[in-house]
């Protein structure tokens, strides 16, 4: 259950199964350290995992507020309070929360449709997953695709031309990096190969 | 007639590029210029140049990308393939490679034009011309080659070039540019210091100025006084360099821009930087070039000293002689070891008696 307890400085902070979703003394300090995680310099949309109490997110509005940012969190209680806050801005909320992943993740077809036409940069915001934490690997790890599974699973829908053998990728058994995909295919002839293969000088 | 030309490389060479792009825009007026960079190139700097449509392949960005396992695997692949895809939907008439190296071949392969200039695959050496590409190619390496890149770039590229002159005023501010991004070209902080303070007491009516990037600022002031240095951004640099007597600098990409507002230059050669290969591209620049055996060593690697050693050449004494002479307007001979001048519509060099006078050998050769 979703609770609000403000802090000395009449901050309200979220606390959920008497966790807080953010810094209680500190929000927004801890917005301001949160930020500087990411290089943001190029970036043309943000997608943040975890509204925790919505500070970083006002926070990162502030800076831009002209880029379209999307939140994702699995507790709509906590989504619908700050709705309300951020309404009329840039600002979408995407409700996330999945006990079996395998069958459930449907709703995350908005979220790869997304990632595919926007490439939005990623920002997770950990504290917002307190007590969450299996859920929100899940669905980091399916966002970036660094396991094979995760990857198979997508690939008929990524409409690229990429011939990969699945088994070397399978075996590999730290997180998936270009380098494993080059090393898994021969696409040389086709478009997508060759853009794959534009990776070969930078990795080196 | 659209022409896209590819500078996947720094900033000091994609000033030169566009003195190439000028000259292309002359003998082509009615072309549309076009030029694919690397995202290390700030917005600010297409601002200087609104004849030209920059296009960026984020490259740094992508490689970040690369290294964070927070970010999504197809990423970079993804965003590789929007650019390039973007990129044809535009049908140049024209792609030109300037960078010639392996990447900007696979790009120029990646890309659809009826007419491309430049290697297409590195690993069988295919290009628009092979004998032509080659030559180019083996000059451009050649560290005993004297030719100036951009020389060597036109005439594969049947452009021409006005090489202008440096434009001699009675400015009071002299620029001095002393950081580079790599250990091997700079000298010695305390040498620019002394060199300051002797130049500040025989010249009180004069203004010396550290020119620097913000990001810069904080580490010089252990040196030097914050009126001492001038933070700027490109935009800021160009119109600080209209309005200087003289450019003192190390082989940075500002002697590149000075060649836009034809500041003469002083150019300190050290450690990789070649003195004559990518010297400021007009005439009456000077250059005070190290003769060390072991110059000009690779750009890839470290100085295989602790210290570059090649600096101890050139002391503050040399700096503030030449500063003090140009600044009184004297006869300069053994102040500088080399001075550019224009002969046969090519960047030449003048040997200094400062050169004649040390000189046991040629400069690495």
């Amino acid at each position: 259950m979703l609770q609000f307890i403000n802090n000395k400085n009449g901050k309200a902070i979220p606390f959920f199964q008497g966790k807080a979703l953010c810094s209680f003394q500190r929000p927004l300090s801890e917005a301001q350290n949160w930020i500087k995680l990411f290089e943001i310099k190029n970036v043309s949309e943000f997608c943040i995992l975890g509204a925790g109490g919505g500070y970083h997110i006002k926070y990162l509005h502030l800076l831009y507020p002209n880029k379209r940012i999307t939140v994702i969190d699995c507790n709509l209680d906590l989504i619908e309070a700050l709705s309300n806050e951020f309404k009329n801005s840039q600002i979408e909320f995407i409700h996330f929360d999945s006990v079996d992943i395998q069958t459930q993740f449907h709703p995350v077809k908005n979220i790869y449709k997304l990632l595919l036409e926007k490439m939005p940069t990623l920002m997770p915001f950990r504290p917002g997953w307190q007590g969450k934490e299996e859920l929100y690997s899940n669905l980091l790890l399916k966002m970036t695709q660094r396991e094979a599974k995760a990857l198979q699973d997508q690939w008929k829908s990524m409409s690229l031309e990429l011939d990969f053998n699945w088994n070397v990728l399978h075996e590999e058994k730290n997180f998936l990096t270009l380098k494993n995909l080059l090393n898994a295919t021969d696409s040389f002839s086709s478009f997508d190969g060759k853009i794959l293969h534009l990776f070969d000088e930078i990795i080196k | 007639m659209k022409v896209l030309f590819l500078s996947l490389l720094r900033i000091g060479d994609l000033l030169m590029h566009i003195r190439l792009l000028e000259g292309y825009r002359q003998q082509n007026p009615k072309a549309e210029i076009h030029i694919l960079v690397y995202d290390l190139i700030p917005y600010e700097f297409c601002k200087l140049f609104p004849w030209i449509e920059f296009h960026y392949f984020y490259r740094y960005t992508m490689q970040k990308q690369i290294n964070s396992f927070e970010q999504p695997l197809l990423y970079p692949l993804l965003h590789g393939k929007k650019i390039i895809t973007q990129l044809n939907e535009m049908n140049f008439d024209k792609v030109i490679d300037l960078t010639y190296q392996k990447f900007s071949a696979k790009i120029l392969s990646l890309l659809s034009s009826p007419y491309k200039v430049g290697v297409y695959n590195w690993d069988q050496f295919e290009s628009h011309n092979n004998d032509l590409n080659l030559k180019f190619i083996t000059q451009m390496l050649d560290p005993h080659n004297d030719i100036h890149y951009l020389d060597l770039l036109k005439k594969l590229l049947k452009v021409n070039i006005d090489i202008h002159s440096a434009s001699i005023n009675n400015h009071d501010l002299v620029l001095f540019q002393i950081q580079t991004s790599d250990s091997k070209k700079n000298l010695d902080l305390i040498k620019w210091k002394k060199t300051l303070e002797l130049l500040k007491e025989k010249f009180p009516t004069k203004k010396f100025k550290i020119l620097l990037g913000k990001d810069d600022f904080k580490k010089m002031t252990f040196y030097f006084a914050k009126s001492d240095m001038l933070v700027a951004n490109f935009h800021e640099s160009k119109r600080l360099l209209e309005e200087s007597n003289l450019l003192v600098t190390l082989d940075t990409s500002i002697k590149h821009l000075a060649v836009y507002s034809r500041t003469p230059t002083l150019e300190i050669s050290v450690g990789s930087s070649h003195p004559k290969k990518t010297s400021g591209y007009q005439e009456g620049n000077f250059i005070l070039s190290s003769n060390s055996e072991c110059r000009p060593c690779s750009h890839h690697s470290a100085c295989q000293f602790e210290r570059n050693l090649c600096q101890d050449m050139i002391t503050e004494k040399s700096i503030y002689d030449f500063v003090s002479f140009w600044l009184e307007k004297k006869q300069l001979c053994n102040q500088f070891t080399f001075k550019t001048l224009v002969s046969e519509k090519n960047l030449k060099f003048q040997k200094g008696d400062l050169w004649i006078k040390k000189k046991s050998k040629e400069i690495c050769i």
